[in-house]
């Protein structure tokens, strides 16, 4: 797996938590008299995996939508990589290195697997177009060297027998696998996964969380996901940032978010799984 | 009564047999001018794959590219230069309407958007004529018009240039939407809007260039039908011929549009050559609609069955 390997990675294995990557600093997001954001402020670390959790309609998946941009926050700034915006762009935000994956699956349904993962690695193609039309020589050999990219990606998360099927006839938790893959095609150092384990069985949840941990391990890769199982947040993340009704709650390792007595009451007051 | 039945069900069939010669430029006529409608279906498939949006205008973009270029060569300027013109005018003008219709209207209902290119249809034909007139023009580039004898079989030579012309830029388009990441860019943005922002495809620049190969789609349908009706009016209804060519070939699917162009052009001909004395002429204006509508009850998804998108 040498080649999914980010260059600005350092060793594999020996992962320590770096230097603030994102900070989202006082963000509040309205949508008409619904506040989804209430004044949230956090960071995330290179290479760790921050867990965000909350009950439904808490705005997790809002805060996902303001990182890679779908949503523009009317107050508050992101600061990634260094650099502070009122608002990201969603091509400025892949372009950056942020991929991410949909709580309700956003794949390509007509493309095939392989298809679908090759798309996910659009912004790495340089090759003007027309040498591209013509399939020529260096457009050729650029496309081979993608091809062999997400083959490997395809071997990494073991869906070799789905690699011609067109996406949309896949079971639930084979398509969560393929956006997945198609997000990791990027080389991100950013990944957002929106609920990665939601609606999948024991088995097929020990495999996410197993592809989760490898890839923050072997590639370094930053992540932050969502999650509403709690064994799986307490098992495999490294911090916690609870949210409830638009504002946060708690944040900090998930022993200490588990204790917090306001983290309890609100999960308490809702009856969640 | 019986004499209608056996020039409708026999004799057509009967000189067909006799005269096989006359057949096959029936037949090839009716492809070459069916590559043309071939090339303004494929203009609305773009379109609608790209933005979800079915074009009204299309039409009207061919009348309005016409009116430029027979303009700019009024206007004394060579022809490569006036193409070069019309050529970038078209550009211009997918870049406003990204602008000005499509950007404010984004996640609109299918229905907004289709009544703004209703909009967009009167300012096209507004602008066109406010600046180049109302009166008819000629667009003459020295395409050869007499017939021309190929193995017994007499061809209309400007149908072969017009043919071939479109069968170019089609096979063009193909290979270009087939092949490089635009293409693939293009089909993802048609998939799925939200995963094709996601994986860093720029929305807006995907529709800036579907609009501007819709527009020099637009051009070369103009220039070619514009050279053998003259620029007028009518030019804009041409493009409603391309109608019955997305009912048959799906309005999704760009191999669709291509033969369905060819059979609608051919089953034309044909029709118009050997039925159409019988049902009293004239039958060229209707039954490439009754072709289609017959089709449709078989397979109302298309010929090539692409499955209609259903999109956020
Ligand atoms: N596009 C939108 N338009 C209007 N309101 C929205 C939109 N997106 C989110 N909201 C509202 O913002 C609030 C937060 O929603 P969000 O989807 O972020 O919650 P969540 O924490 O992801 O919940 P869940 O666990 O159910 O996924 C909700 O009240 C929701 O209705
Ligand atoms: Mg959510």
């Amino acid at each position: 797996m040498a080649a999914l390997d980010q260059a600005e990675t350092p060793d594999a294995d020996t992962r320590e938590i770096g230097d603030v990557l994102l900070r989202v600093d006082r963000i509040s997001l309205y949508f008409g008299g619904v506040r989804a954001l209430n004044n949230i402020s956090f960071e995330v670390r290179e290479h760790e995996i921050l867990a965000i959790i909350g009950p439904n309609g808490a705005g997790k998946s809002s805060m996902l939508n303001v990182i890679n941009g779908f949503y523009h926050p009317q107050e508050g700034t992101i600061t990634y990589r260094g650099k502070t915006r009122s608002r990201m762009r969603p091509y400025q935000a892949a372009a950056q290195g942020i991929a991410r994956t949909f709580q309700n699956i956003a794949l390509f349904k007509g493309m095939s697997t392989l298809d679908n993962i090759m798309t996910g690695r659009l912004l790495k193609m340089h090759q003007p177009f027309w040498m591209q039309a013509l399939y020529w020589g260096p457009a050729q050999r650029e496309e081979i060297e993608h091809r062999k990219f997400c083959e490997e990606i395809i071997d990494f998360l073991e869906i070799q027998h789905i690699r011609k099927t067109p996406v949309g006839r896949l079971p639930y938790g084979l398509q969560k696998r393929v956006e997945l893959g198609r997000a990791l095609a990027a080389q991100p150092t950013l990944l957002l996964l929106d609920e990665p384990m939601a609606g999948m069985n024991v088995e097929e949840k020990e495999d996410m969380c197993r592809f989760i941990l490898d890839i923050n391990e072997e590639f370094g890769t930053t992540i932050a996901l969502i999650e509403h199982d709690m064994g799986v947040v307490m098992d495999i993340s490294d911090r916690v940032v609870v949210l409830d009704y638009g504002r946060k709650l708690a944040d900090g390792p998930p022993d200490s978010v588990r204790s917090d007595p306001a983290v309890v009451s609100a999960y308490l007051g809702v009856g969640h799984d | 009564m019986e004499g209608f039945l056996s020039d409708i069900f026999i004799a057509p069939f009967v000189s067909m047999w006799e005269y096989p010669v006359f057949l096959v430029e029936v037949l090839v006529g009716g492809l070459l001018v069916g590559v043309m409608y071939s090339l303004v279906a494929l203009g609305f498939v773009l379109i609608f794959k790209a933005s979800g949006v079915f074009n009204f205008a299309q039409g009207a973009m061919v009348l309005f590219a016409a009116l430029f270029f027979a303009g700019f060569l009024e206007a004394g300027m060579p022809v490569w230069l006036a193409l070069g013109a019309s050529a970038v005018v078209m550009v211009a003008l997918a870049i406003v309407t990204e602008r000005v219709v499509l950007r404010p209207l984004v996640n609109q209902p299918p229905i907004v958007l289709f009544m703004a290119t209703i909009g967009l249809t009167f300012f096209l034909d507004g602008f066109g004529q406010m600046i180049w007139g109302s009166d008819i023009k000629v667009i003459d580039i020295g395409i050869p018009k007499e017939p021309l004898e190929i193995h017994g079989v007499l061809i209309n030579s400007f149908d072969i240039v017009a043919g071939v012309t479109a069968g170019l830029l089609v096979a063009g388009l193909a290979l270009f939407f087939h092949y490089t990441k635009i293409g693939r860019a293009l089909r993802a943005v048609a998939d799925d809007h939200q995963a094709a922002l996601s994986v860093g495809i720029p929305l807006q620049s995907i529709w800036v260039i579907v609009w501007s190969v819709a527009g020099l789609v637009a051009l070369v349908a103009g220039i070619m039908w514009g050279s053998s009706l003259g620029v007028q009016f009518s030019l804009a209804l041409v493009a409603l011929k391309a109608l019955p060519v997305l009912i048959l070939g799906g309005f999704t699917s760009i191999p669709g549009a291509i033969v369905g162009g060819l059979i609608i052009g051919a089953s034309e001909k044909i029709g118009e050559v050997y039925w159409g004395p019988a049902l009293g002429g004239a039958i060229e204006d209707w039954h490439a609609y009754m072709i289609a509508m017959v089709f449709l009850l078989f397979r109302p998804q298309g010929l090539f069955g692409e499955k209609i998108i259903e999109r956020v």
